[in-house]
């Protein structure tokens, strides 16, 4: 479906992307990992027929992007990073009149489905300048799916939702693979690629490190979880942690001396361990995970790659 | 491309700035040409005849030429940038549509919001007239639809300004600050510079010859029957033969000097707008009966200035960067 | 008496021959005044001794005159005995006209004796008194002074009177009521006379000398004016009256002199002129009597001149006309103009008059009438000495009387014949009037359309038509008229012709209100009036205005509804 060949492109020296040779095959879900500033965005402008490369080739679905890049678009849908709306226009609004450039057949009935798909039904009349940022990501998302696209581009969906947001989105891009979609998933958190993702690539400073299925690329990466912890009052005896984690980490931290822990679980236990402590009487002040960076995946594939 | 257009026409009309500033345009109208026709009116009535379009108060700056600038920078100078800061222009882009058309569109969506605008105020105008009994001739309306086109360049060309502005601009406060300097060097400096610049370039005046002038026929004082005196050349002293040659050649010299000048000085009030719009609304309102000045300059300079302004802004707009 | 000059060298030879005796005076020598008598005794003595008869002679100058008295008798010879004496008066009488000088006269009597005699001037002679030497008087008033005279020498006195004044001053002396110039004093004499000072009213106030001269003798008066007339008029009062007495009025006295002055005598005859002084000629002069001339009047400032009566005396013939109204200013049309005449005689005897007028123009008539109301003309009157008859004089106009100033004169030929200018002022009334149809000044219309104006023209003057009359209306620029009809020749007074001025309305007219002014230019008169024309809007402006105005907010609210938000 994504076939690019040594796609290059430079800003005035600096090489953005190196030699990118991608191939996504129809209804895959690929998440395209990166840090920020990696390439990630350039790569889907490019993709998307909105830049030039400086050199390299791209189809999708057969159509030569560089040169057709409006053939593109017809068949694509694009969320983009933070994506953006005419503010002073309604949802509904800003959906028509994007919806005007595609032949669709009965177009309100569509925007009504994609609204009532990303739950954005009773707020279809709103005007856009009042939406919070999750409500624009959906907004964003119907906008990408108006032309019901072959393939989706989703630039850092998640990012900057809260944890029931990112979980609703990540259901939505479930569903989006159930329809038959191509999706491409750019992303520089993990767990997000991860949940969703049956393919990911890793890109570092415009070149593609890693490319393959998800698990065999975990089982390299021997990953493990991180949970941050903190609770009020004090932990008296942190053995009670040790049902949950391999290893505990004491962290001194915060001006009074609290002492915090990082918990290396095998899975994410977090519902577990605040029921636990909740039942022994302490309250829960802090509880999430920490992901292990990508720079660590990165570096980890480095030394191991 | 007309999806663009609409939208961005729909976006104009709609928008506060344009119905604010257009609602004063069409008060200040409608003030003017009031007040126009009691000045129309008043010399009907004492027997002279003014220019029909005279009534629209060509000569009053305030109504088309200040807020008509106004209104075509405050249309154009966050158009761009708006969506760069939306992020709008990112999602549009991702659909199927032309760069160039989006910028086109966005020309062409101002351009019916400044015509309907202008031409309503107008027909709104020429309906008071005729509440006050004034019929224009088919001339006239001729007039007063070229005055529109006039107007409507005038204020497109502060569009084309402010749109440009808008390209190069990060965001809408610069962009309007771009756009004000924009407005403030072509309505002000320029014309000063150019003054300037011919001063430099022409020099001082020439001076006058040290030798009092040959004595003149003493015109007939005004309002007066004095018969004209008549000097008799034969008996005119040789002296006074040599300082009229003299005076003759000063006078050659000092017209020359401030045709140079001029012609040097206008060179940068071409590129005023206001000045062309001033200029050619004169013409406008003239009548074979005064000395028609040539306007073909001022033509020139008042189209060139938004094409090549537009001109700039397209080459920016599709260059830019949009991420 | 007075011997020859032969006569003389004989008695000179003889004595010179013949001293035989002797002559003594016991005065040699004398002084004298011209005139004057001397006196002289001389002693003959007979030397002879015989009785010898004696011739008595004498040479003196020219002029000199001498006789010799014996015993009171003139004596020419005297007989003496031997050796005897006599004494002998000899009188020489100094001429009159003597130099101031000496004289020798030789006196022979048998011998010669010498006298000599010194004449002299005597330096008063006479003995001048004044009564007074100092008068206050006012200016103008005449002064009496006494002076007594006395002759002084031994001689009859001639003298000459006269004496010095201030200018304009008049003297004169009296010996009683007779003027004296020139009187002789026998010698001692004393003489009263009366010195009459006229002094000028015009004096200014101040000491002023007089001084009486006699002879070359001077005497000083003087003369304190004490209040001064100057600058004042003299006064000249007459009475006039004819010759039966009866005061004549209203005579012309007329003064020639420094002035000219005419004066009227009052009812009463009388007539006090006032006159600056100087000496005037003044002439009576009244109609119907002969005029009468009194000649050297002198008049003093301050001073009053009484002439007296004057008597004049009447002609037999003698009339007057007077016309009532001699300039008759006359509007045309409304009748004949009538001067009303009287003529009254003023002569002894009855007259009789014809009378005829000259100077009427063409197609003019004129008839006399005794009354204003007769119809009956006449042409000749009669009138008795001493009264008056009225008479009206009508001048009959034709229709086509042109106004203007004609000169007439009214004649009455009688024995006296009389003549009167009158003027007769025609005038003609020119009164255009005009009266618009329907009375209304104002006409309301709409661009495009005519405005026709309908009004009567009219002359409503009297006597005379207007001539040459052009319509013409002053309209607002761009509208076109014409008048309907734009000239007539004449209107006459009390006809009346209808007018139209048609007006076109430009289509372009703003609708207000404008003026059209009518304007009738005639010959004699003009006349304007002024229209008002309230061009109207058309009638479907409003509707039209309104209606782009509404469709443009239609427009408006299409282009809002099909792509405005909310």
């Amino acid at each position: 479906m994504i076939e690019t060949k040594n796609l290059c492109k430079s800003y005035a020296q600096i090489k953005a992307l190196d030699n990118l040779n991608l191939h996504i095959e129809k209804n895959e879900v690929f998440g395209f990992l990166g840090p920020n500033g990696a390439g990630k965005t350039t790569t889907i402008n490019l993709l998307m027929g909105m830049i030039q490369p400086t050199s390299g080739e791209i189809r999708i679905a057969g159509i030569d992007v560089v040169r057709n890049p409006i053939e593109v678009k017809k068949i694509a849908g694009y969320l983009p990073e933070n994506v953006g709306f005419y503010r002073h226009m309604t949802a509904m609004q800003n959906l028509t009149y994007f919806a005007e450039f595609y032949k669709i057949d009965d177009v309100r009935e569509r925007i009504d489905t994609l609204l009532e798909i990303v739950g954005l039904a009773e707020s279809a009349d709103k005007k856009v300048g009042s939406f919070s940022r999750g409500m624009r990501q959906r907004l964003g998302l119907a906008q990408a799916l108006l032309n019901d696209p072959e393939i989706v581009f989703l630039d850092e969906p998640t990012s900057g939702l809260d944890p029931e947001g990112a979980a609703e989105f990540r259901k939505l891009v479930t569903w989006l693979e159930r329809e038959g979609k191509t999706i491409f998933f750019s992303s520089h958190i993990l767990s997000e690629v991860r949940a969703v993702c049956k393919t990911i690539g890793i890109i570092s400073r415009g070149r593609l490190i890693i490319k393959g299925d998800i698990k065999e690329l975990t089982k390299n990466l021997n990953d493990s979880m991180k949970i941050f912890l903190e609770t009020e009052p004090q932990l008296e005896d942190e053995s009670v942690l040790k049902p949950f984690a391999s290893r505990i980490e004491i962290v001194d931290g915060d001006d009074e001396g609290h002492r915090r822990y990082i918990l290396e679980c095998e899975r994410d236990c977090r519902v577990e361990i605040a029921k636990t402590l909740f039942e022994m009487g302490y309250v829960v002040k802090e509880l999430h995970l920490q992901e292990p960076s990508l720079e660590e995946i990165y570096l980890r594939i480095i030394q191991e790659g | 491309m007309s999806i663009v257009a609409k939208k961005e026409f729909a976006d104009q009309i709609s928008s506060k700035r344009f119905l604010a500033l257009a609602g004063v345009i069409l008060l200040i109208t409608v003030y003017t040409v009031y007040q126009g026709v009691q000045g129309f009116y008043n010399a009907y009535t004492a027997g002279m005849e003014r220019p029909f379009v005279s009534i629209f108060g060509i000569s009053s700056s305030l109504g088309f030429m200040t807020f008509g600038a106004f209104l075509g920078l405050l249309m154009g100078f966050d158009l761009v940038t708006k969506e760069k800061e939306e992020g709008s222009l990112k999602t549009l882009l991702s659909h199927p549509v032309y760069r160039d058309s989006v910028i086109n569109c966005k020309a062409i969506g101002a351009f019916a919001a400044l015509s309907i605008a202008i031409f309503l105020i107008l027909t709104i105008s020429l309906g008071i007239l005729l509440l006050y009994g004034i019929y224009p001739s088919f001339s006239d309306v001729v007039d007063v639809f070229k005055f529109g086109v006039l107007t409507l360049a005038y204020t497109f060309t502060f569009f084309a300004i402010s749109l440009f502005a808008s390209t190069i601009a990060r965001n809408s406060g610069t962009a309007l600050i771009i756009a004000f300097g924009f407005l403030i060097l072509f309505m002000a400096i320029l014309p000063i510079f150019g003054e300037i610049v011919a001063q430099s370039i022409v020099g001082p005046p020439p001076r006058p010859p040290s030798v009092p002038p040959p004595s003149m026929p003493v015109p007939p004082p005004s309002g007066g029957s004095a018969p004209v005196v008549k000097i008799d050349e034969g008996k005119m002293p040789a002296e006074n033969e040599e300082a009229k040659k003299l005076w003759e050649e000063y006078e050659r010299q000092r017209d020359e000097y401030w045709k140079k000048k001029r012609a040097v000085s206008d060179t940068f009030s071409i590129l005023s707008p206001t000045t062309n719009y001033l200029a050619l609304l004169s013409s406008l309102g003239t009548r074979p009966i005064f000395e028609t000045k040539d306007t073909t300059k001022n033509l020139i300079g008042f189209i060139a200035l938004p094409v090549i302004f537009f001109i700039l802004s397209y080459i920016k707009f599709l260059r830019m960067d949009i991420v | 008496m007075v011997p020859t000059g032969n006569v003389k060298i004989i008695v000179i030879l003889l004595a010179a021959l013949l001293i035989v005796g002797s002559i003594e005076s016991d005065v040699k020598g004398v002084n004298a005044v011209p005139g004057e008598v001397l006196k002289f005794w001389l002693t003959i003595t007979n030397d002879y001794e015989t009785k010898t008869s004696v011739k008595l002679s004498y040479t003196a100058p020219e002029g000199f005159s001498g006789k010799f008295f014996y015993n009171g008798k003139e004596v020419n010879w005297i007989q003496l005995d031997a050796k005897e004496s006599r004494i002998i008066e000899f009188w020489l009488e100094v001429p009159r006209d003597a130099e101031e000088k000496e004289y020798t006269v030789w006196v022979y009597a048998l011998d010669s004796t010498t006298l000599r005699i010194k004449v002299r001037m005597p330096e008063t002679s006479i003995e001048i008194t004044p009564s007074f030497s100092g008068i206050r008087v006012e200016a103008g008033e005449k002064v009496t002074i006494p002076i007594e005279l006395k002759n002084k020498v031994n001689t009859e006195l001639e003298v000459n009177l006269s004496c010095t004044v201030p200018e304009n001053w008049t003297w004169r002396y009296l010996d009683g009521e007779t003027e004296v110039y020139r009187l002789i004093l026998k010698p001692g004499e004393t003489r009263q006379l009366n010195l009459e000072i006229e002094t000028d009213s015009q004096a200014d106030v101040g000491e002023y000398a007089v001084k009486p001269k006699m002879n070359n003798q001077t005497t000083e008066i003087l003369v304190y004016i004490t209040k001064t007339h100057k600058g004042e008029k003299g006064k000249v009062k007459l009475k006039v009256v004819g010759k039966d007495g009866r005061a004549v009025e209203s005579a012309q006295v007329r003064a020639v002199g420094a002035v000219e002055e005419t004066f009227m005598t009052s009812a009463e005859g009388e007539a006090v002129v006032e006159l600056p002084q100087g000496v005037y000629s003044i002439e009576v002069i009244k109609n119907g009597y002969f005029s009468k001339e009194i000649k050297d009047v002198e008049v003093k400032a301050g001073k009053v001149k009484d002439l007296g009566t004057i008597v004049l005396e009447k002609k037999p013939y003698y009339s007057e006309l007077v016309v009532a109204n001699p300039k008759l200013s006359f509007t045309l049309g409304t009748g004949n103009p009538t001067f009303r005449l009287r003529m009254e005689n003023k002569g002894y005897l009855d007259d009789i008059f014809k009378l005829k007028v000259y100077g009427l123009p063409e197609n003019f008539y004129y008839r006399f009438k005794e009354s204003q109301e007769s119809v009956e003309g006449v042409s000749e009157v009669f009138v008795k000495s001493g009264e008056a008859k009225e008479i009206y004089l009508e001048v009959i106009l034709p229709y086509n009387a042109e106004p203007g100033s004609y000169n007439l004169s009214v004649k009455a030929d009688g024995n006296y014949d009389m003549e009167k200018t009158i003027i007769l002022v025609l005038r003609g009334e020119y009164v255009l009037r005009l009266e618009p149809v329907g009375g209304r000044y104002l006409v309301t219309a709409e661009p495009g359309k005519v405005v026709e104006l309908r009004f009567l023209l009219m002359n409503s003057g009297r006597g005379a038509s207007v001539t040459n009359l052009r319509i013409d209306a002053e309209v607002p620029s761009g509208w076109s008229v014409s008048a309907e009809p734009s000239q007539i020749s004449a209107l006459m007074p009390g006809d009346s012709v209808m007018v139209t001025v048609s007006t076109v309305i430009p289509s372009d007219t703003l609708p207000s209100e404008y003026k059209v002014k009518v304007k009738a230019e005639g010959d004699q008169t003009s006349l304007q009036e002024e229209f008002k024309v309230v061009v109207k809007e058309k009638s479907n402006a409003a509707l039209i205005g309104g209606a782009v105005i509404v469709i443009s907010f239609l427009v408006l609210l299409v282009i809002y509804r099909k792509f405005g938000r909310r």
